[in-house]
């Protein structure tokens, strides 16, 4: 493989796997599995100019990335897996 | 908004690369702006109140440089523009400390305290304050033209990557790139690796030392055993500088991301094998700053031997209260200050014989005691620590080790220890340097390692924010 198609290729590879948690989030295009958490996940917060100058609004945001970006439920259980297959931890 | 988050991961840093790529690259100015634009948004996600102080302080750096070019008075607006820097970051950073030291003081005679407010402290205020009074500098020294357009100034001070935490790029290193700078995919790539390592760095090895760290110096030292005093403060060491080096490495790979080369942080510094290189290896892009805009103004080593040492006591009292306004910082900097003086009175023939690898494990040591200053609470938690990682007494007592570290734990210190010493021998063996920069094989490793990393990251990220069922746990 040239040097050129593999950085491209690369390239590729690196900005999907930062988009494709908010294009999932969007489109729901493949099934995930479902977690059983004991806490209701963080709704997304509404904008206010007072919410945004407190940075409430900010904090929730990022609270609420943190709970609801595509595929997490995945990267909960491949953490968990990897924790407990390699590690031998529990976190 | 910290480049770990998934805000940022996922949310700004991929909508903000498509905006400025979709900008057609002939308009370089509305990239600017564009990116302007952003980075005061970066900076409001942190720390919204401070937005005017950020802005203004700005545009009375952008007036003062615009004056230098017209007025025979420049030392006057030198002076001017150094008062209100200072000022604002004296105000902002040691008022509170300075505050609560008098206070204390006047109670000790019986006197009322004083009546003070805490003020918060502005995000990343010591870095862009930095760059701001070398603009001048370099304005008044006639090195670099006075920049005309405001977009740009305002741009070198806000630019988000380097924004909060560095590196601090000094005006005329970075001057040229915001009229012409290139725009290529081995760049793009280059930027994105970058940022993968760095990632890793941060989350992987930074996060899970910390954690260790943490438990250690929660502690009351008169708790510590000697086994877990050095676990701790080992942990800590390679916390400080992944942590650093990988917020450095984000940030130099979003800049080469858009075309920027911001300059580098750090060296492998704990390969270094005397205090000297150490910080010719650390942080450098302070140690640029205070040799270029302190060091030599104030003499330098030009002058007396004794003039010399004062000068670098001077710059290291700095270095240590820059990072914060408490005694432990004075003394971390001041504890350099010394072994650097040491160093320069040293005689030469004492550690010729010496081999490298042992020099190199020495400075690393002094540099670990130097780091338990830097940690510590007050300056008395600070002894206290070093004495129990002398305690002889307690050298087997490591009951307590198994509830502090865990089988990951142990990997990333062994990983951390790797990756901070290895470049020793790429360093002293140019024959294996350039057998790496050559092979194809290689450079591919290091882009399928970066993505490796870059997914690790992000799946330990999930397990920071989950909370699982409390039975998950027995």
């Amino acid at each position: 493989m040239g040097k050129k198609v593999f950085q491209v290729t690369l390239t590729i590879v690196f900005l999907l796997i930062m988009v494709l948690p908010v294009l999932q989030v969007m489109t729901r295009m493949l099934p995930e599995p479902r977690l059983s958490e004991k806490r209701q996940l963080t709704s997304r917060p509404g904008l206010t100019v007072s919410s945004f100058l407190s940075r409430e609004f900010q904090n929730q945001f990022d609270a609420y990335m943190n709970d609801n970006y595509g595929f997490r439920s995945l990267m909960v259980m491949l953490n968990n897996q990897i924790n407990i297959t390699i590690f031998r931890v529990t976190r | 908004m910290v480049f770990s988050s998934t805000t940022f991961l996922f949310g700004f840093l991929p909508a903000f690369l498509a905006v400025y790529y979709a900008i057609p690259g002939r308009f370089i100015s509305i990239r600017n702006l564009f990116t302007l634009i952003v980075s005061y948004l970066f900076y409001s996600w942190g720390a919204p109140s401070f937005v005017p102080l950020l802005f203004l302080s700005t545009v009375a750096d952008y007036l003062l440089g615009l004056a230098l070019l017209k007025t025979q008075r420049k030392r006057t607006v030198l002076l001017l523009s150094l008062v209100v820097n200072i000022g604002l970051l004296g105000y902002f950073k040691y008022m509170n400390f300075f505050a609560g030291e008098v206070s204390r003081t006047l109670s000790l005679f019986g006197l009322d305290t004083l009546l003070w407010t805490q003020i918060a402290l502005p995000l990343g205020i010591s870095f862009f304050t930095f760059q701001k009074i070398g603009y001048i500098i370099d304005v008044y020294r006639g090195v670099s033209a006075p920049q005309r357009d405001f977009i740009t100034f305002a741009l070198y001070v806000a630019f988000f990557p380097k924004l909060i935490a560095g590196p601090i790029v000094r005006y005329h290193e970075i001057a040229d790139q915001f009229t012409r700078r290139e725009h290529t995919l081995p760049q793009v790539y280059e930027g994105l690796t970058r940022f993968g390592y760095g990632l890793g760095k941060k989350v992987l090895i930074a996060d899970n030392l910390g954690g260790i760290a943490d438990k250690v110096f929660q502690l009351p030292y008169t708790d510590l055993t000697l086994p877990m005093a050095w676990l701790g403060i080992l942990c800590y060491t390679f916390q400080i500088y992944f942590d650093f080096a990988g917020y450095s490495d984000m940030a130099i790979g979003i800049g080469r991301m858009i075309g920027f080369h911001l300059p580098e942080n750090f060296n492998f510094p704990y390969i270094a094998t005397g205090i000297r290189e150490f910080w010719r290896r650390w942080h450098m892009s302070l140690t640029n700053w205070l040799r270029d805009y302190l060091y030599i103004p104030l003499g330098g080593n030009r002058a007396s031997k004794a003039r010399t040492y004062v000068n670098l006591w001077v710059v290291f009292a700095v270095t240590g209260l820059w990072h914060g306004a408490n005694w432990t910082f004075l003394v971390w900097g001041m504890y350099h200050g010394m072994l650097l003086t040491l160093g320069r009175i040293w005689p030469a023939f004492l550690t010729r014989r010496i081999p490298g690898m042992m020099l190199m494990g020495g400075t690393f040591i002094l540099v670990l005691i130097g780091w338990v200053f830097f940690r510590s609470n007050t300056i008395l938690d600070a002894f206290g620590y070093i004495g129990a990682m002398f305690n002889l007494g307690s050298f087997y007592s490591t009951q307590e080790i198994p509830f502090l570290i865990n089988s990951k734990g142990w990997f990333f210190l062994a990983m951390a220890a790797v990756l901070s010493f290895s470049p020793y021998l790429v360093d002293r063996y140019p024959n294996i340097q350039q057998a790496i920069g050559h092979s194809r094989l290689i450079s591919y490793a290091e882009g399928i390692t970066a993505i490796i990393i870059l997914v690790y990251s992000i799946i330990t990220l999930s397990g920071v924010t989950y909370s699982p069922f409390i039975y998950f746990r027995f």
